[in-house]
């Protein structure tokens, strides 16, 4: 077990460092640094300061190693747009960001598995087609253009919602229900496949030949070997959780990372895209190691089988 | 096939649906191919007189069917041109994408060692980041024009082709054939396209249909977010994006838009329901 657990550590590490040096090497492709990073106006000592902070005047290895070393320390550079520290940008918008995915994915979990559980006990029934092809709607509608429809149905016509702004309660409904749709959809027919799949197995059969009541059957025997299957989706899950983060934060103007994105790209901030970009893939690598191992934990066969090809 | 037949999850593989879906597809790309003789950029001349017409049964007329948006220029026009722009973009990207992974998978299982090592190193990292935000950074980075923006919408998906490819070519080269044509002389080269290749082709087309949608939401979403397509070029994303400011007095202009992306892409995703069923029992998620 230990064995796995580093093995799996040392792959998200390279991972990460695989991250940083890209970034260091598109953004020193990009052009000179200094050009990207400095308005167009900068005086020459400006740049000079900015060439020596950077280590720019030494060799390529030792601007790497520095670079590192600097976001090591948390120094991602200055924002241009406002002359702050980038860090200081990003960070401040993190807590909407988690507030509002965090609770998304909650929604995008309780409704995804209430839908996929449903639809696979009555499996081949009416109910189950429809709520299959509500799950297959649910994916298919563009999380940007369903925004635009709650905020035409729930803010324009029925006046219900407030459509944009991030001040109380009310302002997260519409927000929370875009975001959370795919991934609602996506979870709904994979648990309902998973279910399906365990529900044939002996141990399960077995189960019911004892007279368990159906509940128990489901939530002692079926439920936690269909687990093992759903917990691999949760890092695909997390990465539709961020991109759909990107698209809804612009839509409902809700002051997060993913908003900040879109300026930040639509301004070229690089410090700023840098961070950010930086700070998903840290957090995107660090939950699917915490799904390998998790994954890991919950069946054995993986801890001890081979690297799968 | 019919319902009976369908496998044991009983997926909603009910077939006039799928046939609809292809008609549906068919008829874009129809208009697609067709933009050219049936709009002309001429029809996109704005016209303040006529701005914000509603659409037909909304208290529009022939004149304008879909109505009108912000400038006055005419919807049907702007849709057709439109929707040539993102199918362009969504194809070229899903071949792009399909090529240059299968290549690399190919080329990564071929070579072992060093070289896929670092395939797949680079397929973890793509994996390990929503491609929204690299697609974000590179164009931050280099700005969007267009020829960038399709090879970067292209780079979307490669590493699933590349997985998918690795995987079979190196079932594949322990199989009779590819033994048999090895001893015949044959290289590497001729082995995977003239043989390993087209028994992998089924998987690969599946996996194409899934991508292809995702590909068209990504260009959408771009453009949407005014990152994609420029003015006066226009796509889908564009408009929706357009149609944003002006939800409160002309719906339209982002609704039209926003229903043919979403049937677009049910239709891809119940027709690719259908050939994962058809094609490759074995490739389920």
């Amino acid at each position: 077990m230990l064995g796995f657990i580093i093995g799996k550590v040392m792959r998200a590490i390279i991972a990460l460092l695989l991250v940083v040096t890209l970034t260091f090497v598109s953004l020193r492709a990009a052009g000179d640094p200094a050009a990207a990073f400095l308005p167009p106006d900068a005086p020459i000592q400006q740049v000079d300061q900015f060439r020596s902070n950077w280590g720019l005047d030494r060799p390529v290895l030792v601007q790497y190693l520095v670079y590192l070393g600097n976001l090591a320390h948390g120094d991602f550079g200055q924002s241009f747009a406002d002359g702050r520290p980038a860090i200081v940008v990003v960070g401040e918008r993190v807590p909407k960001t988690l507030l509002l995915l965090g609770l998304s994915f909650v929604f995008m979990l309780v409704l995804g598995l209430a839908l996929g559980t449903t639809a696979a006990l009555t499996h081949r029934t009416p109910l189950d087609r429809a709520i299959m092809l509500v799950t297959v709607l649910g994916y298919s509608v563009p999380n940007f253009f369903l925004g635009l429809l709650l905020i035409l149905v729930f803010a324009v016509q029925l006046r219900w919602l407030p459509s944009t702004g991030s001040d109380g309660w009310q302002t997260l409904i519409m927000p929370v229900i875009t975001i959370g749709t795919t991934g609602a959809a996506i979870i709904a027919r994979f648990v309902r496949s998973a279910l399906l799949e365990v529900v044939g197995k002996p141990h399960v059969r077995a189960a019911r030949a004892r007279g368990l009541r159906d509940f128990i059957v489901v939530a002692g025997h079926v439920l936690p070997n269909a687990a093992i299957p759903t917990v691999t989706v949760i890092g695909f899950i997390l990465g539709g959780l961020i991109a759909g983060g990107v698209i809804t934060e612009t839509v409902f103007a809700w002051p997060g990372i993913g908003r900040l994105t879109v300026t930040a790209v639509a301004a070229r901030d690089l410090a700023v895209v840098q961070a950010i970009v930086l700070l998903i893939a840290a957090s995107m690598v660090t939950a699917n190691l915490m799904v390998d191992l998790l994954y890991g934990w919950l069946d054995p066969r993986v801890r001890a089988g081979k690297r799968q090809p | 096939m019919s319902a009976e037949t369908s496998s044991g999850d009983g997926r909603a593989s009910v077939p006039w649906l799928v046939v609809l879906a292809c008609a549906y597809l068919g008829l874009l790309a129809l208009v697609a191919a067709l933009a050219g003789a049936i709009a002309t950029p001429d029809d996109l001349t704005s016209d303040l007189r006529s701005r914000l017409l509603p659409p037909l049964g909304f208290g529009g007329t022939w004149a304008h069917p879909l109505g009108t948006d912000e400038l006055g220029r005419d919807m049907l026009a702007r849709v057709i041109l439109s929707v040539r722009t993102s199918l362009f973009v969504a194809l070229v990207g899903t071949i792009i994408g399909a090529v240059l992974g299968t290549t690399l998978g190919m080329v990564a299982a071929w070579s072992g060692g060093f070289v896929d090592d670092a395939v797949m190193m680079l397929v973890d990292v793509q994996a390990s980041l929503p491609f929204i935000i690299l697609a974000l950074a590179a164009i931050a980075l280099m700005g969007s024009g267009l020829g960038l923006f399709i090879v970067v919408v292209g780079l979307f998906g490669w590493e699933r082709y590349a997985r998918i490819a690795r995987g079979m070519t190196l079932a594949a080269r322990e199989d009779g054939y590819a033994a048999a044509t090895a001893h015949l002389g044959g290289g590497p080269w001729r082995i995977s396209v003239q043989h390993i290749l087209p028994n992998i082709l089924g998987t690969l087309v599946v996996t194409l249909t899934i991508n292809f949608p995702e590909t068209m939401l990504l260009e959408t979403s771009l453009s949407f977010l005014g990152l994609g397509i420029q003015p006066p070029n226009t796509s889908l994303g564009t408009m929706l994006g357009d149609g944003r400011t002006y939800l409160l007095t002309a719906w339209w202009i982002a609704v039209v838009p926003g229903v043919i992306i979403s049937l677009a892409a049910l239709s891809t995703s119940l027709l690719g329901d259908w050939l994962r069923d058809r094609l490759d029992p074995n490739l389920r998620r």
